[in-house]
């Protein structure tokens, strides 16, 4: 069996040391991580924007290599920033992440993000909530087979949380697709098939959303600790 | 869209018609007396004239919106951000200080000038700076630019440099032979053909670099590539024919109207629309009474501040709402 994504020994200068991620069955992964951890940095170097080393392939195909209308069905990359300076509209947003014109997937994902009435609209006049499902759009339209989110669930309320990790679900079955997705709330982890946990610009901890959550790794990371079904700050030792 | 297209068409051809005719009245004159002596002041004076007065216009156009959706901001243009002005001074430095005569390498001095300027824009300002920030440098590099001109000229072993160059860095394309014309605008036309390349580019780039990166465009080499083709286009035709205000400003706003607001998108129709107006700016200076010359870059300054006033108001409601 291929792999999805192979990436041996990428690395950010002084944000990511060395690593290696390897992924044969589509899943659906949470990156968490401290403030700083280099969640952002790990995305970005898997989405071959600032890795100062190594390679990323995506079905044995090496990603630096692949040109712009390729590159798009094979990953995409939503970043944590909502800004968007130019008045595009909602619609030609998400177009834009299409190698090909194709309305009726524009279509299709105005409808399942709920955005007819604002598809017309700039997207720079839209709220921040607003704007980050039309960017998630945008980023599930060419579906891609490796999704690269940073925190695609900051600015949503809680019905659209849980819409979102639905949605990203729902994509990655129907197109055997992978989502890397960071997230804040370790509350959302349960959804995810498995966690990576990120420190100081390393992989911590690799598995299923409840061992990591249960880790003695994760509460070191965060500094925090099970208390019930909640947490409370860890005692320094 | 198809509709706006065959307007633009339309109004370039009429535009370029009646700047090859205009004013009839010394062509019906000579063409009773003298036809050949007519077809030559078509062929010698008007045709080099209309070429250049849509060429840069087209070159404002289309480096105007180039810029913007290089530095994501509305306001960045060939004038604004200093381009214009250290095109000029290279342009005056080479011929007045390094007797240079060729027009191909004033040319050249230009598009070094020009470079010179963003590439200060660049150190000074940084490309994600803030509106302001952007604004004040361009400002700055403009007005340093200026007076290092008007100091050249002052200091230039001609006593008449000033006088020549009143004329000419204003803005106009009066007695410009075909040669000249060649040079600003075969360069200016091989930048301009590499700029509308990155028109997919630019537009990936309104979603952020790392949008552009992810997707495979490489964002810092895609702005040298636009800054330099930029300083080609631009340091040609100010070489030859002077520096012009706002048509790079007003061309790409208008265009991305037309384009739904895609700012790589509107480079070619920005060409168009700043060929139109400078064209036209053109013909209005003729209107000028006999014997006085009016600079092109009055009229487009006249319309472009008015513009550029409401763009940066509008920016400001923006901003704080």
């Amino acid at each position: 069996m291929t792999a999805l994504l192979n990436a041996t020994a990428i690395s950010v200068d002084g944000r990511l040391s060395r690593t290696d991620l390897h992924l044969r069955l589509p899943q659906m992964i949470a990156v968490i991580g401290p403030n700083g951890a280099g969640k952002t940095s790990f995305l970005r170097a898997l989405a071959g924007i600032e890795a100062t080393t190594g390679s990323v392939a995506i079905d044995e195909e090496v990603i630096a290599h692949a040109p712009p209308s390729r590159r798009m069905r094979l990953m995409s990359f939503m970043p944590a920033t909502r800004n968007v300076v130019w008045p595009i509209t909602a619609r030609d947003v998400i177009s834009l992440g299409l190698p090909s014109p194709d309305p009726a997937r524009v279509e299709a994902l105005i409808d399942v993000l709920e955005l007819a009435a604002i598809s017309e609209r700039p997207v720079n006049h839209l709220s921040t909530g607003e704007r980050s499902r039309v960017l998630l759009a945008r980023a599930l339209a060419a579906r891609p087979r490796l999704l690269l989110l940073d925190e695609p669930l900051s600015n949503l309320d809680p019905f659209w949380v849980l819409r979102v990790l639905e949605i990203v679900r729902a994509e990655t079955q129907t197109s055997g697709s992978s989502a890397l997705v960071s997230v804040h709330d370790l509350n959302q982890v349960a959804a995810f098939d498995r966690v990576l946990l990120l420190d100081r610009g390393g992989l911590v901890a690799d598995g299923a959303p409840q061992d990591v959550l249960n880790s003695s790794a994760l509460s070191q990371a965060f500094r925090i600790e099970r208390e019930g079904s909640g947490w409370k700050i860890r005692e320094p030792a | 869209m198809t509709r706006a297209w065959i307007l633009l068409a339309g109004a370039l051809i009429v535009v370029a018609g009646l700047s090859l005719i205009t004013p009839i009245a010394s062509i019906s004159e000579l063409r009773r007396t003298d036809p050949e002596l007519a077809w030559m002041l078509v062929q010698e004076l008007r045709l080099p004239r209309t070429l250049l007065a849509l060429g840069h216009g087209a070159v404002l156009g289309m480096t105007g919106a180039a810029l913007q959706a290089t530095f994501a901001n509305p306001l960045a243009s060939p004038d604004i951000t200093g381009s214009s002005s250290g095109a000029a001074l290279g342009a005056v430095a080479g011929g007045y200080w390094l007797g240079i005569t060729g027009p191909l390498a004033l040319a050249a001095c230009g598009a070094a000038g020009a470079g010179l300027a963003l590439a200060a824009l660049f150190a000074i300002a940084g490309r994600r700076s803030e509106t302001a920030t952007l604004l004040l440098a361009g400002v700055a590099i403009a007005l340093a630019a200026g007076a290092g001109t008007s100091l050249l000229l002052a200091l230039a072993p001609s006593p008449f440099a000033f006088y020549d160059s009143f004329e000419w860095l204003m803005g106009s394309f009066v007695d410009r032979s075909l040669p000249q014309a060649a040079a600003a605008l075969v360069p200016a036309a091989l930048a301009c053909g590499l700029l509308a390349r990155r028109a997919k580019a630019l537009d990936m780039m309104a979603l952020g670099d790392d949008v552009a990166a992810s997707v495979g465009f490489q964002p810092r080499r895609l702005a040298m590539e636009v800054v330099v083709l930029t300083a080609i286009a631009v340091g040609a035709c100010v070489s030859v024919c002077g520096a012009i205000a706002f048509v790079g400003l007003i061309a790409p706003y208008a265009a991305r109207s037309l384009t739904r607001g895609h700012p790589g998108r509107a480079l070619i129709p920005a060409a168009c629309i700043g060929a139109i107006l400078l064209a036209s700016a053109d013909l209005l200076v003729r209107l000028a009474p006999a014997g006085r010359a009016i600079p092109v870059g009055v009229i487009t300054t006249a319309i472009g501040t008015p513009l550029f006033i409401w763009i940066v108001a509008k920016m400001r409601r923006t901003v704080t709402s």
